[in-house]
C-alpha cells in the first residue's frame, strides 16, 4: 500500500502570519505516479458550505515511486486560523498523487497569538459582558473617551 | 464547542452516504441497466436524492461508464442557451446525471430528454415528483434512519435521545437535512 | 473529504408552505375565496357572452324611426329613459319595435339619454336587428361580443384559487417547496410566471382605472377650455344619495337648460368626473350655490351643442387621477423587474466531471495593514430605500385585500380579518419607516479607514437634522460570523455575534450632535474575512433613542485587517 508523508521542520505546526513553512515530503507508492502535488491551502468547516482557498501549489512531475523532497512556503498575512460557533478556518498542507487517490493532509495553525483564534458567541456570554468592553477603550491620540 | 468539532458540521454531513433499506447499490445498478439508463430518483426535500445520485455516479464510473453531472436548483434555472451548450458538448458514451430536473424549464427538459436519447448513454435525474422519467427509486426517510445517522456522527451526545430525534424528524416532516442543521445548533450550544 | 467541490447555488429564497394543518386550512380558505368569486364572475360573464353571441344571428333589417325622445320617470336610479319607436317589415308583415337594446334600463343623467336621442332622431332610416325566431322582437343595437374577452378576466382569480389549493395540498410533505411570488425580488424559475401574473393583475387594474379616472376627464377638461360660456337656467338642483353595502354616498345633480344656435338644450353634466362619494355637507353647499345663483353659466361644446358642462378647468376632484398610479407603478414595475431578472442571473452552470480538487483562488478580503487616511462610512441600507421597500410590500398586499373587502359581504369579511390585520401591520411599517425618514441622519468618519487588529482608530460622528430629539446615543462595535448554506432549493445565512463592544453611551446633547471616540481593536480576535459562503463582518452600529418615535438605527461595515507587521516566533 502506498504511503505519503509530510513532515514539518522541528515538528512545528504553529506559524505566525508571514512566516515560513518548511519541511519535507516523502512518498513510497506501489506504482509510479505521474504527478505529486503539494498545496498550501485553507478551508472552512462548520455550518456553512465549505470554502477553500489555495495559496500555492508545488508540482513534481514523474517523481518515481519512491522519493522525498523539501518544500518552503511563505504564509500570507491572513486569514488566521480561527474557530467560532458557525465557522472554523483551518490551514493545511495537502499532498496528492495523480493518478490514484492517495492523499495526505497536515494541519497547521496560522495565528499571531500562537494558537487558533477562538471566537465565543456573545449570546453565550453572561455577566461581565459590559466589563469586557472597557479594557479596549483607551484615550489615544488625544481623543477623550466620550462615555459614561 | 468549536465549529470544526461540531459533529453536524456541513462537511461531515456531506460525507454521509445513502443508506439503503430493502435494496442495495448493486441491485439499483442492475435495475438502472434494465431501464436502459433512463430513470428518475424521486423523493421529498432532504430525503437523500443528491447523495444517492453521487453514490451512483461513483459506482458507474468505477464500472467504466463516463458520466457528466449537472446540478441545477430552483433559484437558478438552466437557461435554454446553457442547456444547448451543455448538450452540444456531450459525447455519446456519456451518461448524463441531472440533479434537479424539476427545476429546469419545460422547454429545456424536453430538449434534454430528446437529445439524450440519441446523443448520450442515458439520462438519470433527481426530482421531487415522479413522472419525468420512470422511477428508479423513491427516497424516503424514517426516524430510525435519523437515529442511525446521528449515532454515527455523534455517538457520545446523550442529549440526543431517540424520543428527541423522533420529535425532530416529525417536526421537519422527514427532511433529514433540516434535522441535521438543527442538531448543529443544539450541539453548538454545548460547551 | 471532498474538497474544492464546486456546487451550484441559488441566491433566491423559496417560500415554504405552512407546516401546520391550521395554516394550510387558513390559506385554503383564502384561495377558496379567490376560486369562488372568480367562478361566480366567470359564470355570469359566460352567460352574457352566450347571449351576445346568440344575438349575432338576428337579421339585419332596414327600419324607420317614428319617435325619439327623453322621458323622465320616478326611478331615482335611472330617472331618464331614451324612448324610441320604429317600424320595419319582416316576412311580409309590418312590425313596430320599441327596444333600443336588450336590458336597457335608462340613464341616471339627462345627457346620457339626450345623447341617444341625438343619434337616433325621429324620421331617420336606420338598421334594426330582428329575432328570426320571433319577428316581433327587434333591437336597434346588439350586445357587444367583446364581453367574451372580459370573460377571460375572472379566470385569473379561478386559476389563482385552484392553483393555490392544488399546490398547497399536492404532496404529503409540505417541505417540498416551490418558490412562489418573491416580492420585488425577482422570482426565479417557473414561479416567474406566477409572479408576472400577479403583477399583470395590478397593471391591468391600474390601467383600467386610469382611463375613466384620469385620462378621459383630463382630456375632456383640456378640450373644454375652448367651449363657449353660455348663460343657463337651473331647472333642478339636488343632492342624490346612493345606498351600497359600504354605506351611503352622495352626488350633486343639477339639470339645466340653455340656448345655443337658436335651439334649446337640456344637460345635467356638472364636471367630467361624475361619481359619488361620502360627505353630504360639501355637496349640499354646491347645490345651494346653484339654486341661489342669479346668472349661472355653463360651457357648451360648439362642435356638439348638446354637450355642455357646468365646471370646467382643473379642480381638486381631478386629483383622483393619481389613485390608479400606485397600482400601475407596482404592476408595471414588478413586471419589468420580473422579466429583467432573467438577464441579471449569473450563469450558474456547473459541471462536475471528475473527483479532483477544485483549485479555487483565494477569495478573502483584500488585506492592507492599516490604511492611512479617513473613510466616510455609509450605512448598509438607506432610509428612503427601506421606506420604498415597505411601501411596495404594503401597497401590493393591501391592494389585493381591498378588492376582496370591497366586494365581500359582512359575513365574508370575517374570513378576511387575518389578512386585514397583516395589511394594517404593513401600513404601520410604512408609517414607521416614513417617520424614520425625518430622523436625524448620522455621518461617520473613521480614521484610519482600515484598522488592523490590535490597532487604534478614531471614530467621529455628527448628526444632520433635529438632534435634540435623541435622548441617548449608543455606539457599538460588533463582530459577526456569517455562514451560508443550502436549504433545499433556497439559501440561508446564519449569523452569530462574537464581539460586541460598546464604544460610547451618552445623553449629553452636545456629544450626541457631534462626538468622537477612540477605539483599540482587540488583538486576539479575527479580522474581516469574506469567502463565498463564510464571512467575518465587522460593523459600527449607531442607535439613537427617540421617545415616542422610531429610533435612529444604522449599521456601518468597516474593514479590519490582520495585525500589521507582527511576526512572533511560536512553536
Amino acid at each position: 500500500m502506498g504511503k505519503l508523508n509530510i513532515e514539518l521542520n522541528d515538528s512545528r505546526n504553529v506559524f505566525a502570519p508571514g512566516g515560513q513553512v518548511e519541511g519535507r515530503i516523502e512518498w513510497s507508492l506501489d506504482a509510479n505516479p505521474t504527478t505529486l502535488t503539494l498545496s498550501l491551502l485553507w478551508y472552512t468547516s462548520g455550518k456553512g458550505t465549505r470554502d477553500v482557498g489555495v495559496l500555492c501549489t508545488n508540482r513534481i512531475d514523474s517523481p518515481g515511486a519512491l522519493g522525498s523532497d523539501k518544500f518552503s512556503f511563505t504564509l500570507p498575512p491572513g486569514p488566521y486560523s480561527f474557530s467560532g460557533k458557525l465557522i472554523s478556518l483551518i490551514w493545511a498542507l495537502e499532498l496528492t498523487s495523480t493518478p490514484g487517490s492517495e492523499t495526505v493532509r497536515e494541519e497547521i495553525v496560522v495565528s499571531p497569538t500562537g494558537r487558533e483564534i477562538l471566537l465565543t458567541s456573545v449570546a453565550g456570554q453572561g455577566e461581565g459582558k459590559d466589563n469586557q468592553s472597557r479594557p479596549f477603550l483607551e484615550c489615544i491620540l488625544g481623543v477623550p473617551y466620550a462615555g459614561a | 464547542m468549536r465549529a470544526r468539532d461540531n459533529p453536524f458540521a456541513a462537511d461531515r454531513i456531506e460525507r454521509i452516504r445513502y443508506r439503503f433499506v430493502g435494496t442495495s447499490l448493486d441491485e439499483l445498478l442492475t435495475r438502472l441497466d434494465d431501464m436502459n439508463y433512463r430513470a428518475a430518483i424521486t423523493g421529498p426535500e432532504g430525503s437523500g436524492k443528491t447523495t444517492l445520485l453521487e453514490d451512483l455516479r461513483e459506482a458507474l464510473e468505477y464500472r467504466g461508464l463516463r458520466t457528466k453531472l449537472l446540478f441545477v436548483n430552483d433559484a437558478s434555472p438552466l437557461s435554454e442557451a446553457q442547456c444547448r451548450r451543455f448538450l452540444s458538448e456531450l459525447v455519446p458514451q456519456e451518461l448524463v446525471l441531472l440533479d434537479g430536473a424539476d427545476a429546469i424549464r419545460r422547454s429545456s427538459w424536453f430538449l434534454f430528454r430528446r437529445h439524450t436519447v440519441r446523443h448520450a448513454a442515458g439520462l438519470l435525474v433527481t426530482s421531487h415528483r415522479p413522472g419525468l422519467l420512470p422511477t428508479l427509486i423513491e427516497c424516503t426517510t424514517t426516524a430510525g434512519l435519523l437515529q442511525e445517522i446521528v449515532r454515527d456522527l455523534s455517538p457520545q451526545t446523550p442529549a440526543l435521545s431517540p424520543a428527541f430525534l423522533r420529535a425532530l424528524h416529525n417536526r421537519h416532516q422527514g427532511n433529514l437535512r433540516a434535522c441535521l442543521r438543527e442538531l448543529y445548533d443544539v450541539c453548538a450550544k454545548a460547551p | 473529504m471532498r474538497m474544492g467541490t464546486v456546487e451550484c447555488h441559488g441566491t433566491g429564497e423559496g417560500v415554504s408552505k405552512p407546516a401546520s394543518i391550521v395554516g394550510r386550512l387558513g390559506l385554503s380558505l383564502f384561495f377558496l375565496f379567490f376560486f369562488g368569486m372568480g367562478s361566480l364572475f366567470e359564470v355570469f360573464m359566460l352567460r352574457e357572452s352566450g347571449r351576445a353571441l346568440g344575438q349575432r344571428s338576428w337579421r339585419k333589417t332596414p327600419c324607420t324611426i317614428v319617435t325619439s325622445e327623453v322621458q323622465e320617470r320616478g326611478d331615482s336610479e335611472s330617472p331618464y329613459a331614451f324612448r324610441i319607436s320604429y317600424r320595419y317589415d319582416c316576412g311580409g308583415k309590418t312590425h313596430n319595435g320599441s327596444a333600443y337594446k336588450r336590458g336597457y334600463s335608462g340613464s341616471s343623467t339627462y345627457s346620457g339619454a339626450q345623447d341617444l336621442v341625438q343619434r337616433h332622431p325621429a324620421g331617420r332610416a336606420t338598421i334594426c336587428y330582428v329575432n328570426p325566431a320571433n319577428p316581433d322582437e327587434a333591437v336597434l343595437r346588439r350586445d357587444s361580443v367583446l364581453i367574451g374577452l372580459a370573460a377571460l378576466f375572472p379566470l385569473i382569480f379561478v386559476a389563482i384559487g385552484a392553483g393555490g389549493i392544488y399546490f398547497l395540498w399536492r404532496t404529503p410533505s409540505p417541505a417540498q417547496s416551490r418558490p412562489i411570488a418573491a416580492i420585488a425580488g425577482g422570482a426565479k424559475g417557473k414561479s416567474r410566471y406566477a409572479v408576472a401574473a400577479f403583477f399583470a393583475v395590478f397593471a391591468i387594474a391600474g390601467g383600467a382605472m386610469l382611463y375613466p379616472l384620469g385620462i378621459r376627464p383630463i382630456a375632456r377638461t383640456l378640450d373644454a377650455t375652448s367651449w363657449a360660456p353660455t348663460p343657463c337656467k337651473v331647472l333642478r338642483a339636488e343632492v342624490r344619495s346612493h345606498a351600497s353595502d359600504d354605506g351611503t354616498t352622495y352626488s350633486v345633480y343639477i339639470l339645466y337648460q340653455y340656448e345655443f344656435g337658436g335651439r334649446t338644450y337640456k344637460a345635467d353634466r356638472c364636471d367630467f368626473l361624475g361619481g359619488s362619494s361620502s360627505g353630504y355637507e360639501g355637496k349640499a353647499r354646491i347645490v345651494a350655490q346653484y339654486q341661489a345663483a342669479a346668472n349661472p353659466v355653463c360651457y357648451v361644446n360648439p362642435k356638439c351643442p348638446s354637450e355642455a358642462v357646468l365646471k370646467r378647468g382643473f379642480h381638486a376632484k381631478l386629483l383622483l387621477a393619481l389613485f390608479p398610479l400606485p397600482f400601475l407603478l407596482v404592476g408595471v414595475g414588478g413586471l419589468v423587474y420580473t422579466v429583467r431578472g432573467k438577464g441579471r442571473e449569473a450563469s450558474r452552470l456547473t459541471v462536475l466531471t471528475k473527483r479532483i480538487p477544485d483549485r479555487r483562488v483565494d477569495s478573502f478580503s483584500v488585506l492592507r495593514a492599516g490604511d492611512a487616511g479617513q473613510a466616510v462610512l455609509r450605512p448598509r441600507f438607506s432610509a428612503p430605500g427601506k421606506l420604498i421597500g415597505a411601501v411596495v410590500v404594503a401597497a401590493f398586499w393591501n391592494g389585493i385585500i381591498a378588492i376582496f373587502v370591497t366586494h365581500a359581504g359582512s359575513f365574508e369579511k370575517i374570513f378576511l380579518l387575518p389578512f386585514i390585520a397583516i395589511g394594517v401591520g404593513l401600513i404601520g411599517l410604512v408609517v414607521y419607516q416614513f417617520l424614520a425618514l425625518f430622523n436625524p441622519r448620522p455621518a461617520l468618519e473613521l480614521s484610519p479607514a482600515v484598522i488592523c487588529l490590535g490597532g487604534a482608530a478614531a471614530l467621529r460622528w455628527s448628526f444632520a437634522g433635529q438632534v435634540s430629539r435623541i435622548t441617548e446615543l449608543i455606539v457599538t462595535l460588533r463582530g459577526i460570523e456569517e455562514a451560508k448554506y443550502r436549504k433545499g432549493t433556497s439559501t440561508c445565512t446564519d449569523r452569530d455575534t462574537f464581539c460586541e463592544m460598546e464604544l460610547c453611551r451618552t445623553s449629553d446633547l452636545a456629544e450626541i450632535a457631534s462626538g468622537q471616540v477612540g477605539l483599540v481593536l482587540p488583538g486576539d480576535t479575527m479580522h474581516s474575512f469574506k469567502a463565498d459562503n463564510n464571512k467575518i463582518v465587522w460593523s459600527i452600529e449607531i442607535r439613537g433613542d427617540i421617545k415616542r418615535w422610531p429610533d435612529v438605527k444604522e449599521s456601518f461595515e468597516i474593514e479590519v485587517t490582520p495585525a500589521a507587521g507582527r511576526q512572533e516566533r511560536h512553536g
